[in-house]
């Protein structure tokens, strides 16, 4: 008995798992958040500096929490396809911010401020 | 018929139906218009044959502005003008820059785009251009890699330029104008002086003098003007011996309104993928035929109330070598025009370079070139000092508007902004368009050495000195050829509008009475 509980627990939890994966939670993959589009074109380097270029415009949304949610939504869910039309819908709708020059949608500049932040966190370690 | 003015016995008279000052661009087009006709044309030119630097430091002035190049070599003083250091850039005005823009003070034309437009044919053909067709859609059929960016053309616009050779109109049209029996070329015959009768109403004759000492006097039906636009404003102003403000000055408008072109790298564009540009390459000396600039369509310069402006993809990599025009254009006005025939020389070099060309790349910047606003103050004025023939000297004062700042500043931001909602990449703006307070330029800023809008041309004589057809108001028989006559820059080279304009001047001429007491002293040609 002890042992079908066991297996059970770990069927149900495996189940679970690939549920969770195939809607696009992942709470245990690094979240990646770099912009992709943005990526294509600039380094990590110039990523993290138009982060701290954006957090320095708008200081109070230093905050991982509040930007992955401003970004994911409720949920810590990565779905590129999401991103890609944020970003087109920013530049239609006007939502964009000039960061050291770089003329960006709002969401692709919060994900290089996210990554600022998340890249920052893991170098202090 | 070609005559030396120094080899003239002292105080000549000579007689024409037309007497066309200035043999550069327009002086040329007009003359060849006349060419085989009835009209005993007599076109004088200050210059010879070849740069002169004595005759270049007649050019020689102030400039009190925004940094200009040296005037004694920006324009060239001898037969074929400066065409003999243009670039051979040429595109035509875009609509909205004859239309009155509430936006931009001092704007409209009192003619229109399509008064002009048949002009461009014939234009295109004086500058061996293989067609005068300027449309996107076109040049797409003569090549299929001219692939445009999926820009959305209601927002971002393709502007074509082609490339003459370029045309350096005192040697291809030299033999033309010196053969023609009806046309009288006089070299070293610099105009110093027009005088009018006393009510300052019509143009009797000119004065006429030279290195040698010599003076001479041409008398004429009509007369007119293509010194450029910076010295036929000299001109009018220096002739006050009947105005005391001088010709065509009673509302204080000649010399003013000085545009030009304002060129500079801006801003970069990083596309998203590396792709054929081939479309917008840069240019090569005689291999480029046609390229394509960014502009932005009408409804979008309205909506922004910016002016017009075009912007030329340059790969960064050569960008980041390529020194600012300001900062590299010589006050050695031969220096200048020998540099082409380097260039010339050393053709098979850089098209073997060119052939291997890929036109695939992903970083650019953009070379922008900008519609200055029509300012007043921006100006042409006379200095005291005197040159060796004894006319008082140019000053200029080239200002600009917080108007020019924006414009670039938005033009680029709307770019950027299309880029990323067609997916094409993203902009990034240069460190000193960032400020939105600044109203300063950087050393960068260059003109395009199109000297443009001192004798503009207006609907009434309170706004501008020439009327539609180029005629001086309030003087029967004085005309102003060139871009001098343009009451707006628009954003495209002007050689080619220049010429159109002139066409249509020589159509107006063509049309007028010739028949007076001066027949029988000018001599008609059968």
């Amino acid at each position: 008995r002890r042992s079908f509980i066991l297996l059970s627990g770990l069927g149900i939890s495996s189940i679970a798992v690939s549920i969770i994966t195939f809607l696009g939670f992942d709470f245990f993959g690094d979240l990646d958040s770099r912009p992709e589009s943005l990526s294509q074109i600039c380094d990590d380097e110039t990523l993290m500096i138009l982060g701290q270029a954006y957090l320095k415009l708008y200081p109070d949304e230093r905050n991982s929490e509040l930007l992955m949610k401003e970004l994911y939504g409720d949920f810590a869910r990565r779905r590129r396809i999401k991103f890609k039309n944020s970003i087109k819908l920013d530049f239609h709708a006007g939502k964009t911010v000039i960061l050291n020059g770089w003329i960006l949608s709002v969401t692709e500049a919060r994900q290089c401020a996210l990554f600022n932040i998340l890249t920052s966190s893991t170098y202090a370690y | 018929m070609h005559t030396d003015a120094r080899t003239l016995e002292n105080n000549s008279v000579i007689e024409g139906d037309v007497c066309i000052i200035g043999a550069g661009v327009a002086g040329i087009t007009l003359a060849l218009q006349f060419v085989n006709t009835r009209r005993k044309v007599i076109l004088l030119e200050g210059g010879g044959f070849d740069v002169d630097m004595e005759m270049q430091e007649l050019y020689r002035g102030k400039s009190i502005g925004q940094r200009y190049y040296p005037l004694q070599s920006a324009r060239l003083h001898y037969f074929g003008g400066t065409s003999g250091h243009w670039g051979g850039f040429c595109s035509t005005l875009d609509p909205i820059d004859f239309h009155k823009r509430e936006w931009v003070p001092y704007s409209e034309w009192p003619i229109q785009y399509s008064d002009l437009f048949p002009y461009y044919r014939d234009a295109s053909r004086l500058v061996e251009l293989p067609t005068s067709n300027f449309d996107l859609e076109y040049w797409r059929t003569t090549d299929p890699e001219l692939i445009p960016l999926p820009f959305n053309e209601k927002v971002v616009k393709h502007k074509m330029l082609q490339f003459s050779p370029p045309t350096r109109f005192g040697k291809t049209y030299r033999d033309a104008i010196v053969e023609a029996g009806n046309i009288f070329l006089y070299t070293h015959a610099k105009v110093v002086d027009i005088r009018a009768n006393e009510l300052v109403t019509n143009i009797g004759s000119v004065k006429v003098k030279n290195m040698a000492g010599k003076e001479h006097v041409v008398k004429a039906k009509y007369f007119v003007a293509a010194c450029s636009a910076m010295h036929n404003a000299r001109l009018l102003l220096a002739s006050d011996t009947q105005a005391k403000k001088g010709l065509g000055n009673d509302r204080d408008l000649v010399g003013r309104f000085f545009m030009d072109h304002l060129e500079m790298m801006a801003s970069e564009i990083f596309l998203q993928v590396r792709q054929s540009v081939k479309l917008y390459r840069p240019w090569v000396f005689r291999e480029t035929k046609a390229r394509a600039e960014l502009r932005l369509s009408d409804s979008e310069q309205s909506q922004l109330q910016i002016l017009n402006a075009t912007a030329a993809l340059m790969p960064n990599h050569i960008a980041e070598t390529t020194p600012a025009n300001i900062n590299s254009f010589s006050s050695d006005a031969e220096g200048n025009v020998k540099g082409w025939d380097v260039l010339d020389r050393n053709r098979p070099m850089f098209f073997q370079r060119w052939k291997k060309e890929k036109f695939r790349y992903k970083h650019f910047s953009f070379f922008t070139r900008l519609e200055q606003s029509p300012n007043p103050d921006s100006r042409v004025t006379l200095d005291g000092e005197r040159d060796a023939l004894g006319m008082r000297r140019v000053i200029l004062n080239w200002k600009l508007t917080d108007l020019e700042k924006r414009s670039l500043r938005s033009f680029h931001e709307a770019i950027g902004l299309e880029a990323g909602r067609s997916e094409v990449g993203r902009v990034k703006l240069m460190e000193w368009l960032l400020d939105e307070r600044d109203h300063t330029w950087p050393d960068i800023l260059g003109g395009g050495w199109h000297n443009i809008g001192t004798t503009r041309m207006a609907d009434s004589p309170s706004k501008g000195v020439v009327d539609q057809h180029c005629r001086v108001y309030g003087i029967d028989n004085l005309f102003m050829a060139g871009s001098s006559c343009f009451p707006t820059s628009g954003s495209a080279n002007p050689t080619l509008t220049i010429i159109a304009l002139t066409l249509r001047l020589s159509d107006h001429l063509k049309s007028l009475d010739f028949t007076n007491n001066m027949e029988s002293r000018s001599g008609l040609f059968q």
